[in-house]
């Protein structure tokens, strides 16, 4: 289902066109092919230069295998990306590697992604020797340089990771990342795994970071308080799919779909005061077997007798505010909407424009 | 779905539980220290920690990774992995009498009895071989003696409890056949099996997902309402505290820096570090502000200097931080800070 997009004079930096990603579920005798794991399932999403865009969900819901898909270590199963306007698919071998060069991860555990035997400036200068064709000099230096810029001395490139903090460890991921120049940086869930007292720094660190080289970021992590400090635009993804996107402000105050509600509540405390607490039956639903119709009916609170058959289809509610949810159907081109009926017969209130409901 | 049980307490609650006297602690623990006794040297994991906890309390238990926070815990059941570690100084009372004088024998029949534990991540406290029926009912076992049948129709009761839906058909399941949501919510039917008075639940939301929390969150306080049982709440997440505690003691470096009311701790911190770690936490509408990070790091914990473990990281720290231990000064009857420049 195409959306529209957001109409811009610029090129968007990287733009993800309904890409899908199945993974196959084997079992039984010879390992036969039972069925397909949708992980991530039409996803599209614009990433312009300079900009961050957050990606936010539960576990498994998709967030790290779009993220896996952009850096190139999954192949997609449908859909496409662009790069500075030119499909990935098109690219040939030289040019895959430069796009390898200018977009780098920065993953959730630094512990699990610095080689332990590996000195630091070995480990940086490993993704230079790939793409870069730099004499030994000019490594030492951009090695020096990256280590000043992510705030620890040129000395430390000597070290072993297990020298370091946890902190101190990710500042050598966001280093390594740094070293190759690139445009994009990947960030999978880049703090989770600090102390709470630290995870300001790296938060401070990225943003600064991204102001000094005109970064763009896709951050992906489950926390919304994280996610709306550092982004300028969110997608909300729930079972292989963005259920609701918006600019990271708007998002906040206009939350329309019922699950971004909920994770407003989660991370908020005082976010149910101003509207009503929502806290969720049941579990995120199986990729394998995802509910028929929305993939969010079972623990929506708002469920209506229309979700169970028909998935929604995202529709634009608000200025770059798209949102798939049956209670906003109809909410653009007419002004109202038809009454809901919910199962249990009795009428819900008409949703006739998101601002008026009173958040 | 307006019903807020999140915000488990109403203040006419509040009130009354603190108009009863100190001597109605169900726990009382004073100047508690354990340490783990290392090659490299001693680490005082918990290194003079008090507090007490009235009946049908809950209390949070706030810090960060290695602050001692789960060895209290431990050493309150005496669970502390011994060697190396070893509970060298303190008083653990538990209605009245000194856990840490009882005999093994003693202790063995208070666990899983009048004092419970939840842990971290569920996989760990339940058995992947048995039926979750059995483990539950084999926790009924320990405190009453019932025959097989009232056992398993207890268990089912008590999945009902944690709202396992259709329990009696769940309670034939395997561990691998629920999520891990409900995986947790069957440890908590175990920890609360024998209508205990004390639940220390160390993480318990840790390993949940962030929608799934608040649900856990909810039940955790309706149960807790239903059995008055009290809840030592072990927790890195302000978030959750806020939401489910009455009181909360912050830790720093084996020692309690904070004790207070949840609202005046989280609205009106008064110690340096809890008002740092409070302020780092990004807010909305802060986007791209710099958020006031705390600088450096948690101190190593071998071989601790005997001054305020905070200072080298806190702004307003000056020589006599560096030299001195602030002791415990009570505020007023409900707050007490360690910290020479607190307010």
């Amino acid at each position: 289902m195409p959306v529209e997009r957001v109409k811009t004079d610029r090129v968007p930096l990287l733009e993800a066109r309904n890409i899908k990603r199945y993974f196959p579920f084997k079992n039984g005798l010879f390992a036969k092919v039972n069925g397909w794991i949708k992980s991530v399932d039409d996803v599209s999403f614009t990433i312009h230069s300079g900009e961050t865009f957050g990606l936010v969900g539960e576990s498994g819901c998709g967030k790290s295998t779009t993220a896996k898909l952009v850096l190139l270590i999954y192949e997609l199963t449908g859909g496409s990306l662009y790069f500075e306007g030119k499909n990935i698919a098109q690219y040939s071998y030289a040019e895959r590697q430069a796009y390898r060069a200018s977009i780098q991860p920065v993953l959730q555990d630094p512990t699990g992604s610095l080689n332990p035997r590996l000195r630091i400036r070995n480990i940086i200068s490993e993704p230079l020797t790939v793409s870069h064709g730099l004499n030994r000099r000019q490594v030492n230096e951009r090695i020096a340089e990256v280590l000043t810029a992510v705030g620890l001395r040129p000395e430390h490139a000597k070290f072993f990771p297990h020298e370091f903090s946890g902190g101190q460890r990710q500042r050598i991921a966001i280093a390594r990342a740094l070293s190759t120049n690139p445009k994009l940086i990947i960030l999978d869930e880049p703090i989770s795994s600090l102390d709470v007292s630290i995870r300001a720094q790296v938060m401070n660190l990225l943003v600064g970071l991204q102001q000094k080289f005109d970064l763009s970021y896709l951050l992906i992590a489950h926390d919304l308080a994280v996610i709306l400090h550092m982004s300028s635009k969110v997608g909300v993804m729930y079972v292989g799919r963005i259920i609701e996107s918006a600019p990271s402000m708007d998002l906040y105050e206009h939350a329309a779909h019922p699950y971004t509600k909920a994770l407003f509540a989660a991370a908020f405390p005082n976010y149910s005061e101003n509207s009503e607490v929502l806290t969720l039956p049941g579990e995120v639903a199986s990729p394998l077997h995802p509910p028929p119709g929305c993939r969010f009916h079972p623990r929506c609170p708002k469920a209506m007798a229309i979700c169970k058959e028909i998935e929604p289809a995202l529709k634009e509610i608000g200025q770059a505010h798209v949102v798939a949810c049956h209670l906003y159907e109809g909410a653009m081109q007419t002004g109202t909407s038809g009454k809901p009926i919910r199962q249990d017969g009795a009428p819900v209130l008409g949703r006739v424009d998101y601002k008026q409901e009173g958040f | 779905m307006r019903d807020s049980g999140v915000k488990v307490r109403d203040i006419q609650n509040k009130e009354k539980r603190s108009s009863v006297e100190m001597n109605d602690a169900l726990l009382r623990v004073t100047d508690l220290k354990t340490y783990f006794f290392l090659r490299r040297g001693i680490v005082k994991s918990v290194n003079g920690v008090s507090f007490s906890l009235k009946k049908g309390e809950i209390l949070g238990l706030v810090g960060e990774s290695a602050c001692g926070k789960t060895v209290t815990g431990l050493s309150i059941l005496r669970l502390v992995p011994d060697p190396p570690g070893k509970i060298v100084g303190g008083h653990v009372y538990f209605e009245g009498q000194d856990l840490l004088t009882k005999s093994e024998e003693e202790m063995r029949r208070l666990r899983g009895y009048k004092i419970t534990m939840i842990q971290q991540n569920p996989d760990s406290s339940l058995n992947p071989v048995f039926r979750i029926g059995d483990q539950v009912s084999e926790a009924i076992a320990t405190c009453q003696e019932i025959d097989k049948k009232e056992r398993w129709e207890k268990a089912i009761e008590m999945l009902h409890l944690v709202r396992i839906a259709s329990p009696g058909l769940r309670a034939l399941e395997y561990p691998h056949q629920m999520s891990g949501g409900m995986r947790q919510r069957v440890a908590g039917a175990i920890a609360l099996s024998c209508e205990a008075n004390l639940l220390i639940a160390d993480e318990p939301t840790t390993s949940l997902d962030v929608t799934t929390q608040l649900e856990y969150l909810k039940l955790l306080g309706e149960i807790q309402r239903k059995t008055g049982v009290a809840i030592v709440f072990i927790t890195h997440d302000f978030g959750i505290v806020e939401r489910i505690c009455d009181r909360i003691a912050v830790m720093y470096a084996g020692r309690i820096v904070e004790t207070g009311p949840t609202t005046y701790v989280t609205k009106k911190p008064i110690h340096p570090y809890t008002m740092a770690l409070l302020d780092s936490v990004p807010k909305p509408g802060s986007k791209g502000d710099l958020l006031r990070s705390i600088e450096g790091q948690p101190p190593d914990p071998v071989n601790l200097p005997e001054n305020c473990a905070f200072a080298p990281r806190c702004s307003r720290a000056d020589t006599r931080c560096l030299n001195e231990l602030p002791e415990e000064t009570v505020i007023d009857s409900q707050r007490s800070v360690r910290c020479f420049h607190a307010g």
